[in-house]
């Protein structure tokens, strides 16, 4: 009994195994052929045969047969382009990948119910199309020979493609139309909460560091236990105390070490996720029939594991508006004198303790005049307010939800959902967006995150009796507030600081029931994306590292609030998340958009 | 104990094999590729390999060629475990010293036996 069950471990041992270098080689994979397709460099397309090969291997020995065979007949085709049978062009490429991406469902199939079940049939119909189509002929010229096939075959070619054409969008809803009986299994599975493995690849290196670090920690322990026993024995020795500040000094210093290598350690390469963009970019230039030059910077710029997972949709999204929206179609450049191919880069760096990534295409920019007609339309603003927005401000508009200006609602974008979410996401991850444009000429995109999560550095507040963090990076100034500085406007208050009029949050108000007037105090200064905020405080306690913990279930839902933390006294204080008070902050003004105060004669 | 170093650059089917041949009390050392493979061989006595045919860097064929002409190792009992129909790569590997060629996937308990005789053999 006992053996049964350390073998059953052991093979699902073997299986998560597989799982993981299958999902690894696919992801390579897929780079590889969007690669060979421009350069068919023999070491790279032995690389995918290899790879493929293996997957084969792999699967049929541990008893997955549909994908066995499906990855069989993907080796098949590899091979003839490896011994130069035929040369891949975008058909053959999109057939592998097609393949590729059949192959990576099953294997999450197998992650997640043990077995893959799926109608492969189709694209393995097209694998042996091509494998036959070729047979003909040595050289891939597939196009040449579709007009040597006899009537018959040519009609069944023809049909396939018509498939074909209408399987390269949404590949799931086709395949769930033709299998009914799957169909509950299918949806049954997408149910269920996807299982994100949550293992990470470390640096030897970095481990070892780790490894250092904790030893020299032993080490402050243990003249720890001996100044503990010193003390004791009550030897009236001063020295005890000079050593125990000389012993806190160095704790101090070797956690501190060990918490920047812990933080490092979770750092991982952007790379990870910008592989990703040129199959997408391939892909989504390749149904727009747009022609796109893409360039990608700074793949070895590291980000905390967790940030470059929630990055992965709005980076997503934020390409798709680029290649749809942005980049015109080539004729359309060549008329307003650009070059045919659109251009699109992808820049990532560090900026002291942040991640820059910029988003950059050459395509038509952003209409703000238009912006604004729908801004206007919609009833989300008045004309006047409009009238009173800087251009900077004016761009930022198209942040708001609901709002798309693109004049057909295409597959890939324009339904007027994205700008916001790609906002929300990542202000989630404390992070912030900004939007440049010129118009008929570019748009650029720039992304700020926080290099880690879980720990920042915050400025302590107090309001009333309450200590709240606000995150550092977003506070710009302190101001010490005195008589008159405030102002009244429009039934509440601003600061107007230099020529700016900065709408003021009352923590209070939102936190608490007291409503306690302020009459000295400071107002905290905050820059978040194009907004600025003063935030009330009575006193200002300070600037410290807070290790951000969530709310868990039943506060994580409160606004305003991103998280709290314990501070060195045992004290829990909270976190403010900037973005949600503001937003709290305009809907307590009957949803009046904060901007608005920037529209109102500045003196009373 | 014998020992027996499996060559895959597939981490998993080495794993597999290992999980396969650990049952018989044999010792596995494994090996990515066949550099890799000649390296370790230098310092580990070997009794078996089993190999891949398809690595990077030194393939199998060529690994076995390699092996062949190695004062040391040249009578190592080599299976080749790989997945091909192409009777052109079965006919240079056992020209290259092959001793048996088995196609993946095989039978736990074939290759137990497979391997218990090579082992015999050689004695």
């Amino acid at each position: 009994m006992d053996e049964s069950t350390s073998q059953n471990d052991e093979m699902r041992e073997i299986i998560d195994d597989f799982i993981a270098e299958s999902i690894e080689l696919i992801e390579k994979v897929v780079q590889d052929i969007v690669e060979i397709e421009k350069n068919p460099d023999d070491e790279i397309i032995n690389g995918i045969f290899r790879a493929v090969h293996t997957i084969k291997g792999t699967s049929s020995f541990l008893g997955f047969n549909t994908l066995s065979n499906l990855s069989h007949k993907a080796e098949d085709v590899l091979g003839r382009i490896r011994k130069k049978e035929m040369v891949p062009d975008g058909d053959i490429a999109d057939t592998l990948l097609e393949s590729l991406d059949l192959m990576k469902l099953m294997i999450e199939d197998i992650r997640e119910k043990g077995s893959e079940d799926r109608d492969v049939s189709r694209t393995l119909q097209k694998l042996e199309l091509l494998n036959k189509v070729d047979a003909r002929k040595k050289i891939g010229e597939i196009l040449v020979d579709e007009g040597v096939l006899s009537n018959k075959e040519c009609d069944e070619f023809l049909e396939i493609q018509k498939q074909e054409g209408d399987k390269k969008f949404g590949e799931i809803v086709v395949e769930e139309k033709l299998i009914t009986e799957k169909q509950l299994n299918s949806a049954l599975a997408k149910q269920q909460a996807h299982k994100e493995e949550q293992t990470i690849r470390i640096d030897v290196k970095k481990l070892d560091e780790l490894m250092n670090l904790v030893g020299e920690l032993v080490l402050g322990k243990n003249r720890l236990i001996l100044l503990d026993s010193l003390a004791k024995k009550g030897s009236n020795n001063n020295g005890i105390f000079d050593t125990l500040s000389d012993v806190t000094n160095y704790v101090e210093a070797v956690t501190k070490d060990l918490q920047l290598a812990v933080m490092r350690a979770r750092l991982v390469p952007i790379g990870k996720l910008f592989n990703k963009i040129p199959r997408l970019v391939r892909d989504l230039s390749g149904e727009s029939k747009k022609q796109i030059e893409l360039k990608i910077e700074g793949e070895s710029t590291e980000l905390d594991r967790s940030l470059i997972e929630a990055l992965h949709d709005p980076l997503i999204h934020i390409i798709r508006n680029s290649v749809d929206h942005g980049v015109e179609a080539p004729a359309e450049r060549e008329k307003k004198g650009k070059k045919p191919k659109g251009v699109l880069s992808i820049k990532a760096f560090n900026e002291g303790n942040q991640v820059i990534i910029e988003i950059f295409d050459d395509g038509k920019g952003i209409n703000v005049q238009a912006v604004k007609e729908k801004v206007r339309e919609k009833g989300i603003m008045s004309e006047s307010e409009l009238n009173g927005l800087s251009p900077r401000e004016a761009m930022g508009l198209v942040f708001i939800p609901g709002l798309s200006t693109a004049k057909i609602v295409s597959n890939v974008s324009g339904r007027g959902v994205g700008m916001d979410v790609v906002k929300t996401n990542i202000e989630k991850m404390n992070g912030q967006v900004y939007i440049d444009s010129e118009e008929g000429q570019w748009t650029r995109l720039t992304l700020k995150l926080p290099l880690t999560l879980a720990i920042m550095r915050a400025l302590i507040i107090r309001v009333n009796d309450e200590l709240f963090a606000v995150p550092l990076n977003t506070v710009t100034e302190l101001v010490k507030l005195r008589d008159g500085l405030i102002k009244p406007v429009d039934k509440n208050e601003a600061l107007v600081l230099r020529d700016m009029v900065i709408p003021i949050v009352d923590l209070s108000r939102i936190f608490s029931s007291s409503d306690s007037y302020i009459d000295e105090g400071y107002i905290v200064v905050c820059n978040i994306g194009e907004k600025i905020i003063g935030v009330k405080a009575h006193s200002v306690v300070g600037q410290e590292e807070v290790v951000m913990k969530p709310l868990g279930e039943f506060l994580g839902n409160i606004k305003g609030v991103g998280g709290a933390t314990i501070r060195g006294d045992g004290k829990v204080i909270l976190i403010l998340d900037l973005p949600a008070v503001i937003e709290r902050y305009g809907n307590q003004r009957r949803g009046l958009n904060p901007t608005r105060v920037y529209n109102q004669p500045t003196m009373n | 104990m014998k020992k027996i170093l499996i060559v895959d650059d597939s981490p998993t089917i080495r794993k597999l094999i290992g999980y396969i041949l650990k049952k018989q009390e044999y010792m596995i050392s494994e090996a990515e590729d066949g550099i890799d493979a000649m390296e370790k061989l230098g310092s580990l006595e070997a009794d078996l390999v089993i190999v891949d045919l398809n690595m990077p860097n030194m393939d199998g064929i060529q690994f076995v060629k390699n092996l062949r002409s190695n004062y040391y190792h040249m009578d190592i009992p080599v299976i080749m475990l790989t997945t091909t129909k192409d009777e052109d790569l079965k006919r240079d590997a056992l020209q290259a010293g092959v001793n048996l060629f088995l196609n993946k996937p095989v039978q736990p308990n074939f290759l137990i036996y497979k391997v218990e005789s090579l082992l015999k053999g050689e004695q």
